[in-house]
């Protein structure tokens, strides 16, 4: 128990660098597509932003990397999974680095030039330097759980269909969840002021609540709540959840356009595409975390039906 | 105090607070800036510039230089998008960039400058900020102004006691408020109201009997340019220009068009569409679109066969529009290629 707590721990830190990676590619993508002119325009900007890509996608492959290993079967499964996936994610950030410092000395990266950060480039290659040691760290540890499998502590296992359906579910509302908690993160620097607070406490609620869901769920797994906490836990984040939709949607009916203000340095996608969709997303995801949660905490109407 | 007189002292209260929400705007409402005016004033539009991450400041500096040295603007207008997916260092250089030209601007917003990673009040507090930027004329806006948008003031252009001209710019806000489907924003109402209070009082009860002559400048076209698109007939007037993409713009400007016309608006300019540079006359109004600046995200060109120089050519650049004292204007549209070695201009007024 003590283990897998540890490694949940492990896990919701490297959350928080991948939900800043996630939320800076889709921005980084923003980018490209607003700089492309042409093909050659592309071109041109892809070796300045590769690196950028590498450094902010490689937290995201290695969360779900680790999570793959705490979430294997065997001990065996595991450790393979850990050697191959730190392997190539130490290779990938390898490859970053190098480029990351050729394009350094050849001045394409010049220090100063306050993209895409004042620190920049060294914020990128202190970046790429802690993935590398992360992705290292995970092929010792997959090397580590060979030679010791009893190291390897199982997470109780769902049965097959289950699994596939939190699987899928679970997993498209992590990545919503890693943006959306990655631009919380971010939105400490963009200087709010006089914006409207209700709509921006409201958005806040929405892209955190997501996290919550997930957290909840790992907790679940690692702790294995008794049968009446799974109860009391799926109605405190269904009321939870239907508290932050109602005050989202009101303050957005109550101000559209501070809603349309707000939520623009935040929604990429939603504003190059002119579709709301993150908040549709939110609230598929949110309705599909509870009824994973109310399937877990009430085996018997799933066994009945 | 017995419970009646309370409840009297109460509303009394109550009323007066309503009545302080209803209070008129004054004159400005702190959103007009006077400029000195003279004869021949030139106004340059800079518009969609896209700066974001990718850019590369250097060229489009040396870009907007020429521009700049062609033209010798008085003021500048920049009409929207001046900032994609861009970050707070990305704005910096721009403002710094301009403001080391020494020459007064007015930044208006357009559908994608809050992308960034900055707030919307984080971008007005640094544009309206006079230690840093002495020559950003733009006015941030009030909430207590009540009017939509962050972007909405006025330039009178003075000459000596007299108003020789009013630049109007208008925000055209970052998108719709549709539930899914976002789309473009309409003008707002209090836009509209904003602006004819504005331009009573300017003209005010001692003041000249007629409308102070207006330029109106945004950047997504209202449905005035949509209707002078497709109207065939003696109201309009093709000016010059090409049209290269399909309109696309609001849906709904609140009547503004119809007032600008009883209020000697003499023309409006707006952005948005790359790759259309025309420019109509239509009920005695001129609409036109400026031309883009620079080449980020994409823009027009125009094919041998269709061009004037015997050669083909990018609809990218800026356009300039000069004032004279007797109501007259004149519009020269500037093409200046990406690789900046030829420079066409057009004369469209």
């Amino acid at each position: 128990m003590k283990k897998r707590g540890s490694l949940l721990i492990v896990e919701a830190v490297l959350y928080v660098f991948a939900a800043v990676g996630v939320f800076y590619f889709v921005y980084l993508l923003g980018n490209v597509i607003g700089s492309l002119t042409s093909y050659a325009d592309w071109f041109q900007h892809f070796p300045y932003l590769l690196p950028l890509v590498l450094c902010s996608g490689l937290p995201v492959y290695l969360l779900f990397a680790f999570h793959a290993y705490r979430h294997s079967l065997t001990p065996k499964g595991a450790a393979h999974g850990a050697i191959a996936n730190g392997l190539v994610g130490v290779v990938l950030a390898a490859f970053a680095l190098i480029y990351a410092f050729v394009l350094l000395y050849n001045g394409t990266y010049e220090i100063g030039t306050n993209y895409p950060t004042a620190f920049f480039p060294i914020d990128v290659i202190v970046y790429l330097l802690l993935e590398e040691f992360a992705f290292l760290a995970l092929y010792l540890l997959g090397v580590w759980t060979l030679r010791r499998p009893k190291f390897f502590e199982p997470l109780p296992t769902l049965t097959k269909g289950l699994r596939g359906l939190y699987g899928t579910l679970l997993g498209g509302a992590a990545l919503l969840a890693l943006y959306a908690f990655g631009g919380v993160l971010f939105s400490f620097g963009f200087g709010f002021s006089d914006e409207n607070p209700a709509i921006l406490i409201s958005f806040y609620l929405l892209c955190l609540i997501l996290t919550a869901g997930l957290f909840l769920y790992e907790c679940d797994l690692v702790y294995g709540f008794k049968a009446n906490s799974k109860k009391i836990s799926f109605y405190s984040y269904l009321g939870l959840s239907v508290f932050v939709l109602v005050f989202f949607y009101a303050a957005r009916y109550r101000d559209p356009m501070g809603f349309v203000e707000i939520t623009m340095p935040f929604l990429v996608v939603d504003y190059m595409t002119s579709l709301a969709l993150f908040p549709a997303l939110a609230d598929i995801f949110l309705i599909a975390s509870n009824v994973c949660f109310g399937l877990k905490a009430f085996p018997r109407v799933r066994e009945g039906a | 105090m017995t419970k009646p007189k309370r409840r009297l002292l109460l509303s009394l209260a109550l009323l007066g607070l309503c009545l302080q929400g209803c209070t008129p705007l004054d004159y400005d409402g702190g959103v007009s800036r006077d400029l000195s005016y003279h004869d021949d004033f030139k106004i340059l539009q800079l518009t969609d510039l896209h700066y974001c991450l990718g850019t590369d400041t250097d060229y489009l500096e040396s870009y907007m230089d020429r521009l700049y040295a062609e033209t010798a603007p008085d003021l500048v207008v920049l009409t929207g998008d001046l900032f994609m997916t861009a970050n707070k260092a990305a704005v910096f250089s721009l403002l710094d960039y301009l403001e080391s030209k020494e020459v007064d601007y007015a930044f208006t917003f357009g559908n994608h400058d809050f992308q960034g990673l900055y707030s919307p009040s984080w971008l007005c507090n640094v544009l309206s900020d006079p230690a840093t930027y002495p020559h950003s004329l733009f006015v941030k806006n009030d909430s207590s102004a009540r009017v939509e948008g962050r972007s909405n003031y006025v330039i009178n252009l003075v000459e000596g006691e007299a108003t020789k001209y009013q630049i109007y710019l208008f925000d055209t806000m970052a998108a719709g408020n549709g539930f899914f489907d976002l789309g473009y924003a309409n003008l707002d109402e209090s836009q509209v109201e904003w602006y004819k209070r504005m331009s009573d009082f300017s003209r005010g009860p001692e003041g000249p009997e007629d409308y102070i002559p207006s330029i109106f400048y945004f950047h997504v076209p209202i449905p005035a340019y949509q209707e002078a698109h497709d109207y065939e007939g003696p109201l309009k007037t093709y000016e010059g220009g090409y049209a290269l993409e399909s309109l696309s713009g609001s849906t709904d400007d609140q009547g503004l068009f119809e007032e600008a016309e009883k209020r000697n608006c003499l023309a409006m300019f707006c952005g948005h569409n790359h790759a259309d540079t025309y420019t109509v006359t239509y009920q005695g109004v001129t609409l036109g679109f400026g031309v883009k600046t620079g080449p980020e995200l994409y823009y027009g060109h125009v094919e041998k066969e269709d061009s004037p120089y015997g050669e083909g050519f990018d609809l990218m650049g800026a356009s300039l529009l000069t004032l004279g004292d007797e109501e007259e204007i004149s519009l020269t549209h500037y093409f200046l290629s990406r690789d900046m070695k030829t420079l066409y201009t057009e004369v469209h007024l």
